[in-house]
C-alpha cells in the first residue's frame, strides 16, 4: 500500500506536506541538482519587492549555539527580473510554486501582487512575508500589529483570487491575535513562524558580529519554540497552518503535524544538508507505510493531550 | 551554474596528520570531486553524525591527485568546527559538497607570484603544484607569524618552487609583512613586475596588496573568505561589497577568487 501523502492548503491540494522555506531555497532553480524539486509538495520563493535590493552588509550570517542569524536584508533581484529570469524556469515544474512577497509599505505588497496577478497562473499562490525582522521598513514593522495586518491581508485579498497564505512573526506576546486578524481579513492559510530576533557579540572587537546588529535565529533549537506558536494558533484560528521552525528530519515534521500543522517548510536544514527536503518526503512515506498510515492528513492536530 | 559539476557525498576520512600545532591535513578519497577540481575552488564539508556544530565549513581544495583520486584539506584549528574535524579519525564519516566556486586563471599567465598569508596558503599549494607540473616557475611568497606556524615550506622547497617566507617575529626568513616582501622583491627585479599576482590570506593583507600590484600596473587575483551557510548562491550570506560598495558579490558564486579592482577590503 503506497501512503498518500497528499494534503490541503484551503482550495489548493499539494502531493505531500513538505515545502521548502522563503530565503533557504533561492529561486529553486540553485537546488535542482540536489533535488528532484517535483518530489516536493511545493518550494517557497525568496521574497520578491518592487525592486531588487542589494540586502545588508556583511557579516550577514553566524552560526551560534543550536542554529544560526541571519540578516541577508531581503536581497532579491526584484519583480521584473524575477518575471523575465526565474519564472521560466519555475512555471516548468510540477509542484506547486509559492512566491514569496515583501515591501516597504502596502502599497509595495500590492504593487508586487498586482503585477504578477498578470502571470499567476505559473503560481499556486503567495506569501506574505510579514515578518522579516532584518529591515528597517515594513516586514515586521507591519506584522507585529494585528490590526496592520489585518488591513494589508484585505488589501492583497482583493487583488487576488490565489491562495494566499500570511507568514507570521513569533516576536509578539500573542501570535493567536495575528492569526485571527489574517484569518478574518480572508487569508487562506497561515505559515509560522519566521525567525526570532537575535544578537551576537563579538567581545574582542566589542561589536555586533552582524551587520545588520541584529539577525533571525533559526535552526534545529528553533523547533520546540515554533512547535509552542502552532500550538497556540491551532488552539485560535480555523484556517490551515504550515509549521515552520527547525525542521531537519521527518519526525520533525509529524511533531508540527500533530500539534496542528496541515504542512512544513523547511529552512536552514536546506544550507546543511541540500537533499534533505526531497529526502524528507521519502522517509515520511516510508513512516506512514510502516505504521499503517493511508492518509497522512490523519496525524493533523491529533496530539492526544488528556493526561 | 551550467558547465559546473558538484557533487553531493559522504566519504571516510582516509588520512589525517598535523603538520604543526595548530595546522593539520585531512585527505579523503573523492575521485568524482577530484576530477571537477581546479585550483581556488572550495569544498563545504560537514560531520553527517551531528548538527552541532551546524553549518558547514567552507574549506578551500590544498591538495588533489587526480590518478589516485583523493583530496586533501589543510585545516587552521579557529573555532568548533575546526576543533570538531581535528578530533576525528581515519574511517570516521563526512559529507562533501562540491568543487564550488571559481577557480584562479593562472592557465594563460606568463609567470605567477603566489603570496600567502597563514592559512591562506592552503589553496596556492594547490595552484603551485599544477603550475609546476605544467612547466610554469611561480613564485612563492609566503608569511607567518612564527617560525612555529611554518607549514608546506620544505615541500615547496622540494618542488624546485621558488620560495620566500616571511615572518612577522622574524624567527624565521624575512622579517616582516609578506606585502613588504613582495614590494622589496618587486622593486629590486623589474622582471617579476611582469607577473600576476595569486593572493590569499586576510583582508588587510589583500588590501596592500592591491594598492602594490596598482604601482606596478600588475595583474592580480584574490581568494576570499567569508561566512557562509550554503556555499552554492542560495543563503546570500557570503556578501562582500563591491569596490565601488554600490552593491555586493556572494564569495561562494562571484568568488572566490576576485580580480584586483573588484572588491572593497576595507579602508
Amino acid at each position: 500500500m503506497v501512503p498518500d501523502l497528499s494534503i490541503n492548503l484551503g482550495k489548493t491540494k499539494l502531493d505531500n506536506p513538505v515545502l521548502t522555506a522563503s530565503g533557504t531555497f533561492g529561486y529553486g532553480e540553485e537546488f535542482q541538482e540536489f533535488v528532484n524539486l517535483n518530489r516536493l509538495g511545493g518550494i517557497v520563493t525568496k521574497s520578491i519587492t518592487p525592486r531588487p535590493r542589494i540586502g545588508n552588509p556583511p557579516h550577514r550570517l553566524v552560526e551560534v549555539p543550536g542554529g544560526m542569524l541571519n540578516a541577508i536584508g531581503l536581497a532579491n533581484v526584484g519583480v521584473e527580473k524575477f518575471i523575465s529570469e526565474k519564472m521560466p524556469f519555475l512555471s516548468e515544474l510540477k509542484c506547486k510554486v509559492i512566491v514569496n512577497v515583501a515591501g516597504e509599505s502596502i502599497n509595495e505588497y500590492e504593487s508586487v501582487i498586482a503585477r504578477l496577478a498578470e502571470v499567476e497562473d505559473h503560481f499556486a499562490g503567495y506569501e506574505i512575508n510579514l515578518s522579516c525582522p532584518n529591515v528597517k521598513e515594513g516586514g515586521l514593522t507591519f506584522g507585529k500589529d494585528a490590526g496592520q495586518v489585518f488591513k494589508i491581508t484585505s488589501a492583497l485579498r482583493k487583488l487576488t483570487d490565489k491562495m494566499l497564505i500570511i507568514k507570521l512573526t513569533p516576536n509578539v506576546s500573542d501570535i493567536g491575535e495575528l492569526g485571527l486578524a489574517a484569518q478574518e481579513a480572508g487569508g487562506d492559510v497561515l505559515s509560522a513562524i519566521n525567525t526570532f530576533v537575535g544578537l551576537a557579540v563579538n567581545v574582542e572587537k566589542r561589536r555586533p558580529v552582524l551587520g545588520n546588529i541584529t539577525g533571525g535565529f533559526s535552526g534545529p533549537a528553533l523547533k520546540s519554540l515554533a512547535l509552542a506558536k502552532i500550538w497556540e494558533l491551532k488552539n485560535t484560528v480555523s484556517i490551515p497552518i504550515i509549521g515552520i521552525g527547525g525542521i531537519f528530519t521527518h519526525k520533525d515534521v509529524l511533531e508540527f503535524m500533530l500539534v496542528g500543522a496541515s504542512a512544513v517548510q523547511i529552512g536552514t536544514a536546506n544550507f546543511v544538508e541540500p537533499d534533505v527536503s526531497q529526502k524528507i518526503v521519502g522517509d515520511l512515506e516510508k513512516y506512514c507505510s510502516g505504521h499503517q498510515i493511508s492518509q497522512i492528513t490523519e496525524l493533523i492536530g491529533s496530539l492526544e493531550t488528556r493526561f | 551554474m551550467t558547465g559546473r559539476k558538484r557533487i553531493l557525498q559522504n566519504c571516510e576520512l582516509a588520512e589525517k596528520e598535523w603538520l604543526n600545532a595548530s595546522y593539520y591535513r585531512l585527505r579523503f578519497y573523492a575521485p568524482e570531486i577530484v576530477k571537477n577540481s581546479h585550483p581556488g575552488q572550495f569544498i563545504n564539508l560537514r560531520s553527517p553524525e551531528t548538527l552541532d556544530p551546524l553549518l558547514r565549513r567552507p574549506l578551500s581544495i590544498f591538495r588533489c591527485n587526480g590518478e589516485k583520486g583523493w583530496i586533501e584539506f589543510l585545516i587552521k584549528l579557529v573555532g568548533r568546527g575546526t576543533q570538531l574535524f581535528s578530533q576525528t579519525k581515519p574511517g570516521d564519516r563526512f559529507s562533501l559538497l562540491g568543487p564550488l566556486g571559481n577557480s584562479f586563471p593562472w592557465q594563460n599567465i606568463k609567470n605567477g607570484i603566489l603570496v600567502g598569508g597563514g592559512i591562506g596558503i592552503a589553496p596556492l599549494v594547490f595552484l603551485a603544484e599544477e603550475m609546476i607540473q605544467s612547466g610554469k616557475k611561480p613564485t612563492l611568497i609566503w608569511g607567518f607569524q612564527s617560525k612555529e606556524e611554518l607549514c608546506c615550506v620544505d615541500k615547496m622547497k622540494a618542488l624546485q618552487a621558488g620560495i620566500h617566507v616571511a615572518t612577522d617575529d622574524g624567527s624565521y626568513g624575512f622579517h616582516g609583512l609578506v606585502t613588504e616582501k613582495l614590494a622589496r622583491l618587486l622593486h629590486e627585479s623589474p622582471e617579476s613586475r611582469d607577473a600576476t599576482v595569486f593572493a590569499c590570506g586576510p583582508n588587510p593583507m589583500m588590501a596592500a596588496l592591491e594598492k602594490i600590484c596598482a604601482n606596478y600596473f600588475m595583474e592580480a587575483y584574490f581568494s576570499l573568505e567569508a561566512h557562509m551557510a550554503c556555499g552554492f548562491g542560495a543563503c546570500a550570506g557570503c556578501a562582500v561589497p563591491s569596490h565601488d560598495r554600490k552593491k555586493y558579490y556572494l564569495v561562494c558564486e562571484d568568488g572566490p577568487v576576485f580580480h584586483k579592482g573588484d572588491v572593497y577590503f576595507g579602508s
